[in-house]
């Protein structure tokens, strides 16, 4: 189980969450699909930071990411990520 | 003694006086017989003494007579005073005895007078007979010098006659060298001196002279000298002969003996017989280091190495066999002093009184410095010649560069002799069309127009008569063709040739006489065009004095005509203050360079403020170099209160235009914040509705009736429709914001990706696409694949009711510098009364049942080519299909 890495979800709008991992699921995809609300949580998660600062290590496979959310938005997570070697 | 003998008193004893004694008497008669005897060669006595024949016959008389008569009259006497007779008896008988006595005596005396004369006479004729024969001369000179007598030898001898030669003094007829000297032998002979001897030249008639010897004894008693003179003119030239043929002799062999000395050449004579040296001269010494002395009676054997001395002898030999003489050319000859000499030698045989070869002469001449000389002269000479060779090859290629120069020259070049041409180069040809033969073959001034003809003949004259060395005049000639040809000739008088010559040039002027004409029209249009432009216009020189001027400007300044201008400058027509000024202005403009351009300034006028625009440059020539200033005013006073007005608009319509353009732009912006926003927050919702209605449709899959199916699809297609739109309206939004890459796009291949990805919405659909090669534009990649996706898009939509739709996708020119694209189709097209609307946001010409569609895509198109600087526009007719045109900047080939 382990061995498959998660598929990261971030949006705001819990329709089009809902939406996206019915369209996942459909898929049948074995990986975990972890859902995150906005782009800070984002962060916190890929830098295990705050509330994620324990979580099991390892990088998802797929970030899925809403660029238009509250607070930090999508434009300034992938900012961020790609300015991280 | 007469008295006493006849007893006569009277007689001794003279009268009265004293009688003489006997003795006295006799004494005296002895003192007298003394003084008779005492000079008996002198005086009265010379004759009686003298041995001539009256002499002899004086003393006989004497003797006989004087005793006779003394006797007679004695008797006579005796007898009558003795009385034997009468004393008429005794006068009588004494007469008688007179004439008997004196008879007989006289016949006597004539008998033997007569007698001597005759053998006088007898030896007179004798001596004039040999005087006369005589060949030697004789004369008698008088002592005053004339002659007396002479024999006709002289006659013979000098040709002068006996007149002539007694009428003048004999010195007169000697030689003047003589005559001092003759002078003094006659001198001597008046002196006394016995005989003399001596020679003279004596004058001929005929002007010769004669060499005479005189003998002359003096007789000076008779006061005459007796000469025998004979002609030795012949014994003396044949002595003088004798003595200048020994003195030639002499000479000659002095002079023979000096040449064979003296002669640079070596000179030596051998005895024929054994070939010993007779004789050989310094030269000779000099050259072989022998002297003299050691050659004379040797041989060459004794005298030269064995080897060159048997040559010598020969070759000796062989004169002394021939007889002729041989030549030498070079023969060595071993010198003790100089080495071995090369000598160029000629022996030549002297035959004796026999005709043998008596001696060898042999002259020879020393040739080792010549030898040497024309060894080197040789060499010289192949250097020369060397020299000359590749002077001439320069000269030839020269020449062939001069040929290749005038053959190929771009004017025509020509030589004419007479009146003839003698050569005409190919440019000639091309010039008047004619062959170099036929050039050649007639009179230049055939050539030529007839009008022309006569100057051209004077001109070729006056050069070949070197009347003019260079003429440069302009002609017309017939070109072959017909055609009349302007040229420009140029010649000169050639005095390189024997017969007079003109090379000369020849230029094609007549494009520079038609330039000219066009020029002349030019020029009187560009007058006329002056003359009535509005404006001022005058044209000054580097001086700034006016050199033309335009009616306006010539009125302006208050002149009649244009004459009264030139020349002249500002200051003759303004006030000084203002002339001063517009001066200086030409000045800086002459000295910077720098045109004034359209100054507006006022002008005080009469009828007030005058406001005139004006313009000065500087006109130059081809060179650059100033030639004038060129000005031109106009006057804008109406101009300037029009602008005036309409400045004042001007700010007014600003001011609106930029408070409407500020509302607009906050409307716009506003609009454009509003339309963004709305149509991304729209999408959220609308994405929900399609979602889920999606899923609804999964998840009641089977269990729906028809009809809530229908709903269920009808929701979908309106929410998808609706999806479009805002995707639609988001697209031309942010194509009105986004800023532009500008880089070179391949149009052909982004039309065929475009193509690519409608592969899907026509798969099953029968099209021809036309794509013609596309080239690069200058754009944004991003932008412009949205303006392909949106015609090829429209493209296919409008033909889907068309069996087989036509697609041509091409490049159509240029226009302004930009490519013109286009899209075709042969759809359903549209009415061009309303292709106006056709880029409208939102506006559509077909019936959304017929064309699905929000109206945004050829708004957006527009968009994008408008933001490119190009331009979008469609032709079309309705069912026939539509072309959609733009143009975008063709990319720089890289």
């Amino acid at each position: 189980m382990n061995s498959l890495r998660n598929i990261l979800l971030v949006d705001d709008s819990p329709r089009d969450t809902e939406m996206a991992v019915h369209a996942l699921e459909s898929c049948n995809l074995a990986n975990e699909i972890i859902t995150l609300r906005d782009g800070s949580e984002a962060l916190d998660y890929l830098y295990c930071r705050g509330e994620y600062a324990f979580r099991p290590r390892g990088h998802p496979a797929v970030i899925l990411l809403d660029l238009k959310m509250p607070r930090v938005d999508g434009i300034e997570v992938l900012r961020q990520i790609k300015s991280d070697p | 003694m007469i008295g006493y003998a006849y007893q006569v008193e009277w007689l001794y004893g003279l009268g009265r006086s004293i009688p003489m004694a006997l003795h006295t008497a006799a004494a005296l008669h002895l003192l007298a017989l003394g003084i008779f005897s005492a000079r008996p060669d002198q005086g009265v006595m010379q004759v009686i003494t003298s041995d001539s024949p009256g002499g002899v016959l004086a003393r006989r008389m004497f003797a006989s007579l004087v005793p006779v008569l003394v006797l007679l009259s004695w008797l006579c006497l005796a007898g009558q005073r003795n009385g034997y007779y009468e004393p008429d008896l005794g006068v009588t008988l004494h007469t008688l005895a007179h004439i008997g006595i004196f008879g007989s005596f006289i016949w006597w005396s004539a008998k033997s007078l007569h007698r001597a004369d005759m053998v006088r006479q007898q030896a007179e004729a004798e001596r004039q007979r040999f005087f006369s024969l005589s060949i030697d001369m004789f004369c008698i000179i008088y002592t005053d010098g004339f002659l007396k007598r002479l024999n006709p030898a002289f006659n013979h001898s000098l040709g002068h006659t006996q007149e002539e030669l007694l009428a003048r003094p004999l010195v007169d007829f000697v030689h003047p060298d003589d005559q001092a000297a003759m002078l003094a032998e006659m001198e001597k002979l008046r002196q006394g001196l016995p005989a003399v001897f001596f020679e003279n030249r004596v004058q001929c008639r005929d002007g010769t002279w004669k060499w005479l010897s005189w003998n002359i004894q003096p007789y000076l008693s008779e006061g005459l000298l007796y000469a025998t003179v004979r002609d030795v003119t012949e014994p003396k030239r044949s002595e003088k002969a004798l003595r200048e043929s020994e003195e030639r002799a002499r000479w000659s062999s002095l002079f023979l003996d000096s040449v064979i000395e003296n002669l640079p050449a070596m000179i030596f004579v051998k005895d024929a017989t054994d070939l010993h040296y007779v004789r050989v001269n310094r030269v000779m010494e000099d050259l072989t280091g022998i002297s003299r002395q050691d050659f004379l009676s040797k041989t060459d054997t004794e005298l030269y190495p064995e080897d060159e001395a048997l040559f010598f002898a020969q070759k000796d030999r062989e004169i002394v066999a021939e007889g002729r003489m041989i030549d030498i050319p070079v023969e060595p000859l071993h010198s003790i002093t100089r080495g071995v000499v090369l000598l160029h030698t000629k022996k030549v045989p002297i035959f004796d009184e026999a005709g043998c070869v008596k001696y060898i002469l042999g002259i020879s001449e020393d040739i080792t410095a010549r030898v040497a000389t024309e060894r080197e002269v040789r060499q010289l000479n192949a250097t020369l010649e060397q020299r000359v060779h590749e002077r001439t090859t320069a000269l030839a290629a020269t020449e062939s560069k001069f040929r290749t120069l005038v053959e190929q020259s771009l004017v025509g070049i020509y030589i004419i002799q007479g009146d003839h041409f003698v050569y005409t180069n190919p440019k000639m040809s091309e010039i008047l069309g004619y062959t170099a033969e036929e050039f050649l073959s007639r009179p230049v001034p055939d050539f030529v127009v007839d009008s022309d003809r006569a100057i051209t003949a004077e001109n070729i004259r006056m050069r070949l008569e070197g009347t003019a060395h260079e003429i440069r005049y302009h002609l017309r000639i017939k070109h072959h063709n017909g055609t009349v040809v302007h040229a420009e000739a140029h010649g000169t008088r050639s005095d390189s040739h024997e017969t007079p010559t003109i090379i000369g040039t020849m230029l094609d002027i007549t494009e520079r006489k038609h330039a000219e004409e066009q020029l002349t029209r030019e020029r009187n249009l560009l007058r006329t065009l002056i003359d009535h432009l509005p404006g001022y216009i005058f044209v000054k020189d580097t001086a700034r004095r006016y050199l033309l001027s335009n009616r306006a400007h010539t009125k302006l300044l208050g002149a009649a005509a244009e004459s009264e201008l030139t020349g002249k400058t500002v200051f003759d027509f303004f006030p000084e203050e203002k002339a001063r000024r517009f001066d200086d202005d030409d000045k800086l403009l002459l000295h910077s360079g720098v045109p004034v351009l359209e100054r507006e300034e006022p002008f005080e006028t009469n009828a007030g403020v005058s406001w005139r625009s004006t313009t000065k440059v500087l006109s130059r020539d081809a060179q650059g170099g100033i030639v004038s200033i060129v000005g031109i005013q106009h006057d804008i006073t109406e101009r300037r209160r029009t602008e005036a007005e309409i400045r004042v608009l001007n700010t007014e319509l600003e001011k609106r235009v930029q408070e409407r353009t500020s509302q607009l732009e906050a409307a716009n912006k506003e609009l454009e914040a509003f339309s963004y926003s709305v149509s991304h927050d729209l999408r959220a919702p609308l994405r929900h509705v399609q979602g889920y209605v999606e899923m609804l449709e999964q998840s009641t899959e089977g269990q729906l009736s028809d009809k809530a199916k229908h709903y269920v699809k009808t929701i979908k297609d309106s929410s998808t429709d609706m999806g479009q739109l805002i995707d639609d309206l988001l697209e031309f939004s942010r194509m009105g914001r986004v800023a532009l890459a500008e880089t070179s796009v391949q149009m052909e291949t982004l039309a065929r990706g475009t193509i690519q990805s409608l592969e899907l919405a026509v798969q099953h659909r029968n099209i021809a696409w036309k794509i013609a090669p596309l080239p690069r534009v200058l754009g944004d990649p991003a932008a412009l694949r949205q303006v392909m996706a949106n015609l090829i898009g429209n493209a296919v939509k409008y033909t889907r009711k068309r069996d087989t739709a036509e697609i041509e996708i091409g490049c159509a020119g240029e226009e302004e510098g930009r490519l013109v694209l286009f899209v075709k189709d042969n759809g359903a097209g549209f009415d061009m009364k309303y292709s106006h609307k056709l880029f409208g946001v939102f506006q559509r010409l077909h019936r959304a049942e017929d064309f699905e569609g929000t109206g945004i895509g050829l708004a957006t198109v527009q968009r994008v080519i408008g933001r490119h600087g190009g331009r979008a526009w469609a032709e079309g007719v309705l069912d026939h299909g539509a072309t959609i045109f733009f143009t975008l900047k063709p990319a720089l080939a890289s």
